[in-house]
């Protein structure tokens, strides 16, 4: 049986990863109301006793704060926005580590997959698994989600 | 005395942020090398004397266990002190790696206190083998 992880659990591994990685501070969001396109989405599998997928989809000032916070840079600078997917992507790794260790525990020899960015012309629609929205002090949306993967490991 | 590192992470976000840490915590840096996987890093360190190996876990093509692996069975690697820096919380992973040599691992995300604790006790334990 593939292990679960409640919504508001994983609302709060997604928060803590973002102020101690980004120190960028976040709060419940009511996920009924639509993410705003275009998003940016950060993806990767993961595998323990049980296989799964964690993605994280915000906006691109998201991804661009996590840039500039993580590279400690300045606004204005270019590399801000070329590196904004590649910093979501690495948040996301962060949180898959946190996220495997809330599923399988410390003992579990788990694997992480590498992050897979993409630009959303619209916000994906809600699917299987547990979700948590939460939304920046700018009122910016992120969105995470946790999925099972069908197949266990060898 | 001053060091050759070499940084291995797939994200350049993190290979970045490796740098900055790293001279956050007073480390006297000569030369800075990177790599995107362990294959990369095998290159570095067979063409480029590195004094200290700061590598990510999980990347394509070479992770960073088979990294470590392979230069543990290197008679000139084996010496190269290696710090996992890795979002990977598996505490029998950590335990293996110790047992290949690993000096000491961080976890993602980290601070850069956490690093200068790491390249303290590097250092001691260096100049503590200079002074026997």
């Amino acid at each position: 049986m593939a292990a679960e992880i409640a919504p508001e659990r994983l609302a709060e591994l997604v928060a803590r990863t973002l102020e101690d990685a980004a120190f960028v501070f976040t709060e419940p969001a009511d996920p009924s109301a639509p993410l705003e396109a275009p998003a940016l989405q950060a993806r990767l599998d993961f595998e323990g006793p049980s296989r799964g997928e964690l993605s994280l989809t915000t906006t691109p000032a998201v991804a661009r704060s996590l840039a500039a916070n993580l590279l400690g840079l300045e606004p204005g600078d270019r590399d801000i926005e070329l590196r904004a997917g590649d910093a979501l992507g690495e948040i996301v790794n962060m949180l898959a580590g946190a996220v495997v260790l809330e599923l399988f525990g410390p003992a579990a020899q788990v694997r992480i997959g590498v992050p897979a960015v993409r630009e959303l012309a619209e916000a994906p629609a809600p699917g299987a698994g547990t979700s948590a929205s939460l939304a920046t002090e700018d009122g910016d949306r992120l969105d995470a989600v946790v999925r099972p993967l069908a197949g266990s490991p060898p | 005395m001053s060091y050759r590192v070499l940084i291995v992470d797939d994200s350049s976000v993190v290979r970045t942020m490796v740098k900055k840490a790293i001279q956050m915590a007073g480390l006297d840096v000569e030369e800075v090398h990177e790599a995107a996987n362990g294959l990369e890093a095998l290159e570095r360190l067979r063409t480029n004397w590195v004094d200290i190996v700061f590598t990510d876990l999980h990347m394509p093509v070479m992770n960073g266990m088979e990294l470590v692996q392979s230069m543990a069975r290197d008679g000139v690697l084996a010496t190269t002190p290696v710090v996992v820096v890795s979002s990977d919380p598996s505490e029998t992973r950590a335990e293996d790696l110790k047992r290949l040599g690993v000096r000491a691992y961080l976890k993602k995300p980290f601070r850069p206190e956490g690093f200068r604790e790491v390249i303290e006790g590097l250092l001691q334990g260096e100049e503590a083998g200079r002074g026997r």
